[in-house]
């Protein structure tokens, strides 16, 4: 239930026969890629990409530059901690928009355009580095070995509490909520640096992780030998490896997003608002369901295809191929918001302790709100991103499996996965058509 | 939060024309969350440190000017374009339709009665209106931004319909 949540703005509901067609071309084009398209695999992944001019790389990969956006992450984490810690608890603190506007919605075009510099502006990342050089320590070391088989866990484990926090929680949208959250999150965090070395930003930090899969259908990527590239998006999706808790942080992000839009919905609200039902239980309930669904419903389709085609596949060999469906579910439901309420927190950053200040001079502007006038455009927009999306996964798995199976039998392979995905695409038109 | 200050003052015009609105809480967009108070006790152990168990919920004050007793026992015919009845009792909400529509430009009249005290709230538009037991309210505003906007309570945190301006 979004009572209370951030934007008090919903967009309208798609137009049926904009759900009908969107449906009808996801489906009719993935049959015909299927019937169609390449019978050799031609993304090569890591291998692949053209080399950057020397010069331009040197300056991506100097001291300076590293150091210029470490230090820019560091300066808005503390900057966002000040509205945090000594800010109004009301809904023009910027920190709500700067958590759940500019960094969980803002953090997916930042991925998507510059590739994986999260991980260079996470400051956490940054304060532990500078601890270490502090202490003269190699900031890889932790006290313990972390196992190759915790994974991407922890942060599929961080992404359904974050989607907790945001869709479910009681008083989401006060303060000593958000602190609290965000305490534990810095914690823990922070105390698996310790232990486990800075590897564990990249395995437990959900920003970084989430970030880092949608950097992965950028056009910039490091080839095996380090050397940073331009290719396709789809070419550096496949180089996306798996590794285990990948599906789950998939199928995390997927769901929730799924979930958002279903809680959204006139029937659901009002049955979860039965009295002598707790709310909050309903949605936590709810919000596991739906990702426990694509997992389970996923897992099945790829341990099938191995099934139908040859013994080994692992649900994590096709992984990479929900990654565009995640971001067409995610343009498609944060779209709108993102323009508007990423607007509004700009403005509002600018008096992080609703004083008065206005400190980059924004404070006066108004919300430009131009684009709700066009309604038919943003569900243009939105049923684009979820076939376009749809599409981009349809290929991706196709490509994988005429490398994994033999001729012939990768054909019969992909149904399964086809399946699952037409499925999740006409799932994600119907949230769109009915909320 | 305030998208339309022309539906605000549109809204004041027609309220004072009519003579039966409800005290009007400016404030309302800045009022933080208030849930019920009996919310979290069944989470589940796995989100423990989460828990929003100390929150302190600031309780809203009854706005002290005195509100125009009761309505009329003639309700006088309005000249909104668009209509809703809403009633809230046992903590169940009853409306005739969970969605309705209106168009941009359109004035869009809320009258509502609930058996508690409580504070209607409609999204985006940011209108608020105090809800005393029994007592029947309204507030009336004019449309402008398009999309689908919550309607809901404040104090017991329920929906009470969206609504729809396209």
């Amino acid at each position: 239930m979004p009572l209370h949540g951030i934007g008090g703005r919903q967009d309208l509901p798609i137009p049926l026969e904009f759900a009908v067609t969107g449906a009808a071309v996801a489906i009719t084009l993935s049959f015909v890629i299927l019937a169609v398209a390449w019978r050799t695999p031609r993304y090569r992944g890591a291998a692949s990409g053209t080399a950057l001019p020397s010069g331009l790389a040197a300056v991506l990969d100097s001291f300076w530059l590293r150091w210029t956006v470490r230090l820019f992450g560091l300066a808005a984490f503390l900057y966002a901690g000040m509205a945090l810690l000594a800010g109004a608890d009301r809904l023009t603190n910027p920190i709500f928009g700067v958590v759940y506007i500019l960094v969980w919605v803002g953090l997916v075009p930042v991925s998507l355009f510059l590739g994986p510099v999260w991980r260079t502006l996470n400051p956490l990342r940054t304060l532990h580095l500078l601890v270490c050089r502090l202490l003269r320590h190699n900031p890889r070391d932790g006290l313990l070995e972390l196992s190759p088989r915790v994974g991407l866990w922890p942060a599929s484990a961080g992404i359904f509490a974050f989607a907790w926090l945001e869709l479910v929680a009681p008083d989401r949208a006060t303060l000593p909520v958000l602190q609290t959250w965000l305490a534990v999150y810095v914690v823990a965090v922070l105390f698996g640096a310790v232990l486990f070395g800075d590897r564990w930003f990249a395995a437990a930090d959900p920003f970084e992780a989430y970030a880092t899969l949608m950097a992965k259908l950028s056009p910039w990527g490091r080839r095996a030998d380090a050397v940073i590239v331009v290719r396709r998006p789809l070419e550096n999706l496949d180089s996306l490896t798996p590794r285990p808790g990948l599906v789950g942080l998939v199928a995390a992000l997927l769901g929730s997003t799924a979930y958002d839009g279903f809680s959204r919905s006139t029937l659901w609200i009002a049955w979860a608002q039965n009295p002598g039902y707790s709310q909050t239980l309903l949605g936590t309930v709810a919000l596991a369901g739906f990702i426990a669904f694509v997992l389970v419903t996923y897992s099945a389709a790829t341990v099938l295809a191995g099934r139908m085609s040859s013994r080994a596949a692992l649900p994590g060999m096709f992984a990479h191929s929900v990654v565009p469906i995640v971001l067409g579910y995610v343009v498609a439901h944060y779209f709108s918001l993102l323009v508007l309420e990423g607007q509004r927190t700009l403005i509002l950053l600018s008096d992080p302790l609703s004083n008065g200040w206005n400190v980059f001079g924004t404070g006066l502007l108004g919300v430009n709100a131009g684009l709700t006038n066009h309604p038919g455009a943003i569900a243009t927009v939105q049923v684009s991103a979820v076939v376009v999306g749809h599409l981009l996964g349809v290929i991706s798995a196709h490509d994988r499996a005429v490398a994994l199976y033999a001729r012939g039998r990768a054909l019969a392979g992909q149904v399964p996965l086809l399946v699952v995905m037409v499925a999740y695409t006409v799932g994600g038109l119907l949230l769109l058509f009915s909320t | 939060m305030r998208l339309s200050p022309r539906g605000a003052a549109a809204c004041l015009a027609v309220v004072a024309l009519t003579g039966c609105g409800a005290a009007e809480t400016p404030a309302a967009d800045t009022t933080p969350t208030t849930m019920p108070t009996t919310m979290p006790t069944t989470m589940p152990t796995t989100m423990p440190t989460t828990m929003p168990t100390t929150t302190p919920t600031p309780t809203p004050t009854t706005p002290p000017s005195a509100t125009p007793p009761a309505v009329p026992t003639k309700t006088p015919t309005s000249t909104a374009d668009v209509t809703v009845d809403v009633s809230i009792a046992d903590g169940k909400v009853s409306t005739a339709k969970p969605v309705v529509k209106a168009r941009p430009g359109q004035t869009v009249r809320i009258t509502a009665v609930s058996d508690v005290a409580d504070q209607l709230h409609v999204h985006g538009y940011d209108k608020a209106l105090d809800l005393k037991p029994g007592m029947p309210a309204s507030v009336e505003f004019e449309t402008s931004t398009k999309g689908t906007f919550e309607v809901e309570t404040h104090e017991t945190g329920k929906l009470l319909f969206k609504l729809q301006v396209s």
